[in-house]
């Protein structure tokens, strides 16, 4: 792992046996995250962007999830060899996780203020490797008095661009809106000064309107904290609007990885292209749109060979028997696809 | 004056009461007014022409649903006036509603919870029909045949049921069952919303064929202003209830002239990183729709808002031609 | 999922069964049914015949006499065969249990679909026609309308039914209001349907199978309270073999030959518990997360 690498991830499979079959949801992911970026995870839904998402903060539940193979590297360790306690170190301090409903995320008895409490009270007893003098104050769950809240707690809430911190901090969930929610998780993941940040589809249920000002925010705080973020996202157009980097998801596997501009402006691999051909959008005029033949397949029975073959214009027979490696074609941009 | 519209919205107001849902339909509610209410929408007016498709777009709150479900009278409206091909429908009673329903029709969001999922698909696509007393079992099952043709189905589908079927596919079974009396309207409530995107352009493309081949007039009703600005001719903009801006697509899009509007289309994600662009601003966040604001809705969280803003309400005027925007200092 | 579907379609039978079988609890207890329902079944289709020994049969000579090899479960205080006065004595009581549930849930089904899907006034008048019953506890109630019946089987009967409905009427009026809210019953509407219509092919159908599930598990609720009712001397008479009847004619037996009266209350007792393992694990089984 070279120093700007956080965290690599190498030949990951991972399958969920269910009753209904054998659910292959990671098909040999390779990926790499950099420090101080915004890499876009984008896919249809079941394209096992959020698996694995899940994986690397280990949160996925084994059984019935089993990993077939692979490593996670993160500092220089692979998650996946780490016992469940050295894991929850990580998770938390490290690495953060957001969701896409802030409602279930957040605790309802409790007011915003003890729950950021809680997460910055986790991770200094996580970073207990630290010689006792650094410790600074322990915060508590409950405040002696209705206005002692930790400063850290109100700077928390001071970055996520809360106007006015003093009093949201002592509200509860229910009674904030969803944007306002969206931040308070942010500022919950946040508080932990963690390396890297998962959003998992974070602006998905909220409005146009306070989906811009979260990504706007997530950008500028990229920058403050020095947090690296993983953006995933089924949205082409939130991934163009937030991410530095962007990697491409079908049904498992990575099929196209590049520099934001350079994806969109030259996509290589077949998916990628028809998606972004059949996304109507107020940039482009109103012409036709080309719509792509066929249903994404599920993943209890997969198509031999590249998973999108069956849909692509491009198809020949080798592309039906052999699975197509992420190869680097021109530097920083890789496609898993045979070459003509 | 010649009437091209179809479908003619004057006034509509639809209020809800707050709390338990009352059997006590809204009369109570305008006698009670100082009842709280939901005002979900408030003196709404336009006129959809027939061929066209109107886009109705909104954030949460906005009333769009609503108003989607007044005009087709899925729910009463408190007051307002709904003329559809020239008859005014507003307060007809159910019996006579009925002969009505075959020609307004809407499609549905959710492709799951639309159907439901103890019919066989050919129950399913002719419940219109016999809703509508057609009796000839021949004639119903041909209907549907065509329908399900239509929309890119074969016949050999009709005896399945809803869970064998894809997302995409089952959406079109919607567009079936909205199609198999032959209306003239249809109302799209988030067609695609619910839909992946390789799906949503097949869907999308079909319904675009469909208005062509059956002379349909769409009100589209989304939250996806892309969707919207693809398939419209002309769109309506809400907030809280009441229109604030409407014009032709290109011009909503590209030259906006009211401030939610402005930053509306600003905030919408281009999936090209060379149109990352400054927001327009926006403060605060939407107010509640039972408690709304004084005057202009929007003043609160507008950079542009003086005292005037506070105070009385601005109406819809035509600013330049077929442009109409409800606001004291529009731009451009 | 639903009942339905489980039957209709293999695969889903399939998935089913592999559930059950995985909960040691929930096999035993399908095993208890299942040996029940052919016995009965048994009973009633061949007869006597079925039975070692004629069960009416009386022999003073061979009263009270142990369990043996001859006589499985012994022999009552008139000599009968209780063995065979147990087999004979299962339809009874299976067809209590489905009567009464078979009828409730279509009268549950019938008053809480309306109930669920009209709400308004409705909804308040019935629900509080279900109060007034549920008020009651239920042995109290069953005996309460029992007594007034006078004794015998069909009056049991409707006295279980009288205050198992009300059960029933709740149960399908929330499954009615959750299955209102799906965009399909709107679209009904807008097809142009009648709420009569809505309800008869659209509510109806989405809520029987939680109540058919339901009722699954009261069957064997049901066998408890009737036996309790022939006990306490409301239900079966002499000389029906009904199993609660044939605790209470030999408690008095209890000391010198216990297993008059304690063979049947066993058996009323296996088969009740059979009911509720079988019944929960088809309710788990049919839980659509749990088949995830």
């Amino acid at each position: 792992m070279s120093t700007d690498e956080l965290v690599k991830v190498e030949g990951l499979r991972l399958i969920f046996e269910t009753l209904y079959g054998t659910v292959k949801a990671l098909s040999g992911v390779d990926l790499t995250i950099k420090r101080r970026e915004v890499l876009g995870l984008v896919g249809e839904s079941g394209c096992g962007k959020t698996v694995l998402g899940l994986s690397i903060i280990g949160l996925l539940p084994i059984p019935p999830g089993k990993i077939l193979d692979g490593k996670i590297y993160y500092q220089g360790r692979n998650l996946l060899e780490l016992s469940d306690k050295d894991m929850e170190k990580v998770r938390g301090t490290g690495i953060t996780m957001i969701f896409q409903e802030p409602m279930t995320a957040l605790n309802p008895v409790f007011t915003v203020g003890d729950q950021i409490t809680e997460s910055i009270k986790v991770r200094s007893e996580r970073s207990s490797e630290r010689p006792h003098r650094e410790k600074a104050e322990k915060p508590r769950m409950r405040p002696r008095s209705k206005n002692s809240w930790s400063n850290e707690v109100i700077e928390a809430l001071k970055l996520v661009r809360i106007s006015d911190p003093q009093s949201i901090v002592r509200r509860y969930p229910h009674e904030l809106s969803g944007g306002m929610r969206q931040r308070v998780m942010t500022a919950m993941a946040l508080a932990a000064k963690p390396s890297l940040m998962i959003a998992d589809e974070p602006t998905t249920a909220v409005d146009v309107t306070t989906q811009a000002q979260v990504l706007k925010l997530m950008r500028e705080l990229m920058e403050e904290v020095n947090t690296s973020i993983l953006f995933i996202s089924h949205d082409f157009g939130v991934i163009a609007e937030i991410s530095d980097r962007v990697a491409v998801m079908y049904a498992g596997n990575i099929v196209e990885e590049a520099p934001v501009y350079e994806l969109f402006e030259s996509p290589l691999h077949p998916y990628t292209r028809a998606l972004l051909a059949s996304l109507p959008s107020v940039a482009s005029k109103k012409k036709g749109l080309e719509a792509i033949a066929g249903e994404v397949p599920s993943l209890v029975a997969l198509p031999p060979g590249c998973a999108f073959h069956p849909r692509c214009r491009r198809a020949k027979k080798e592309c039906s028997l052999v699975v197509p490696k992420l190869t680097e074609v021109s530097p920083n941009h890789k496609v898993a696809c045979l070459p003509d | 004056m010649e009437n091209r519209a179809i479908l003619n919205v004057d006034g509509l107001v639809k209020h809800f009461p707050v709390g338990r849902t009352s059997f006590l339909e809204d009369i109570s509610s305008l006698i009670r007014k100082s009842a709280r209410v939901v005002h979900a929408v408030d003196g709404v007016s336009f006129e959809l022409e027939k061929n066209e498709t109107l886009g109705l777009v909104g954030e949460s709150g906005c009333g769009k649903t609503t108003l989607a479900r007044t005009v087709l009278l899925l729910t009463r409206p408190t007051t307002g006036r709904i003329t559809f091909e020239g008859t005014d429908i507003t307060r007809l009673k159910d019996a006579d509603l009925k002969k009505i329903r075959n020609k307004m029709q809407i499609v549905f969001q959710d492709p799951f919870s639309s159907l439901d999922p103890r019919m066989r698909t050919k129950d399913i696509v002719t419940e219109p029909l016999v809703a509508s007393g057609v009796k000839d079992k021949n004639a119903i099952m041909k209907m549907a045949g065509e329908a399900l043709e239509s929309v890119g189905l074969k016949s050999e589908h009709l005896d399945r049921f809803p869970h064998e079927f894809s997302g995409g596919q089952r959406q079109r079974i919607g567009v079936a069952r909205a199609l198999v009396t032959k209306p003239r309207l249809m109302v799209l409530d988030e067609p695609t919303s619910s839909l992946d995107a390789s799906i949503q352009a097949q869907v999308l493309g079909l319904l675009r064929s469909l208005q062509n081949e059956f002379e349909l007039s769409y009100l589209l009703i989304s939250h996806n202003v892309n969707v919207v600005y693809y398939m419209s001719n002309r769109i309506a903009v809400m907030y809280l209830g009441k229109i604030v801006e409407s014009a032709d697509a290109d011009n909503i899009v590209n030259k906006p002239m009211h401030p939610y509007t402005a930053a509306l289309i600003s905030a919408v994600p281009r999936p090209n990183p060379k149109l990352r662009r400054e927001l327009v601003e926006i403060k605060g966040e939407v107010p509640s729709p039972i408690n709304p604001p004084s005057g202009c809705r929007y003043h609160p969280r507008c950079p542009r808002a003086t005292e005037k803003c506070a105070l009385e309400e601005p109406t819809l005027v035509e600013l330049e031609k077929n442009h109409f925007v409800a606001c004291y200092h529009p731009l451009g | 999922m639903s009942l339905l579907s489980i039957l209709f379609e293999r695969k889903e039978l399939y998935i089913t069964l592999r559930i059950l079988r995985r909960n040691p609890l929930s096999v035993i207890g399908s095993i208890i049914v299942a040996i029940f329902v052919i016995m009965a079944l048994a009973a009633v289709l061949v007869g006597d015949k079925v039975t070692p020994y004629n069960p009416y049969e009386i022999d003073l000579s061979r009263r009270l006499q142990p369990p043996s090899w001859t006589h499985l479960f012994g022999t009552d205080q008139l000599g009968r065969d209780v063995f065979s006065r147990v087999i004979i004595g299962a339809p009874i009581d299976l067809a209590i249990a489905l009567i009464v549930v078979g009828a409730s849930v279509v009268m549950g089904v019938a008053v809480g679909s309306i109930a669920g899907y009209y709400g308004g006034r409705f909804d308040e008048v019935l629900m509080r026609i279900t109060d007034v019953f549920l008020a009651f506890p239920i042995v109290m109630l069953a005996l309460a309308v029992s007594m007034a019946l006078g004794p015998g089987i069909f009056h049991v009967i409707e006295a279980l039914i009288v205050v198992w409905w009300p059960v029933y009427a709740r149960t399908a009026r929330a499954e009615a209001m959750a299955v209102k809210e799906n965009q399909y019953i709107e679209a009904a509407r807008a097809s142009g349907s009648s709420n009569f219509t809505i309800v008869r092919n659209h509510i109806v159908p989405n809520i029987i199978s939680p109540l058919l599930v339901y009722g699954t598990l009261d069957l064997g609720f049901v066998i408890l309270y009737a036996s309790v009712l022939s006990y306490l001397g409301l239900g079966a008479q002499p000389p029906q073999p009904e199993w609660g009847k044939m605790v209470f004619d030999g408690q008095i037996f209890l000391r010198s030959a216990w297993w008059v009266p304690i063979i049947p209350g066993l058996i009323i007792l296996i088969v009740v518990i059979g009911f509720s393992l079988f019944g929960d694990a088809l309710r788990d089984a049919l839980d659509p997360r749990m088949r995830k």
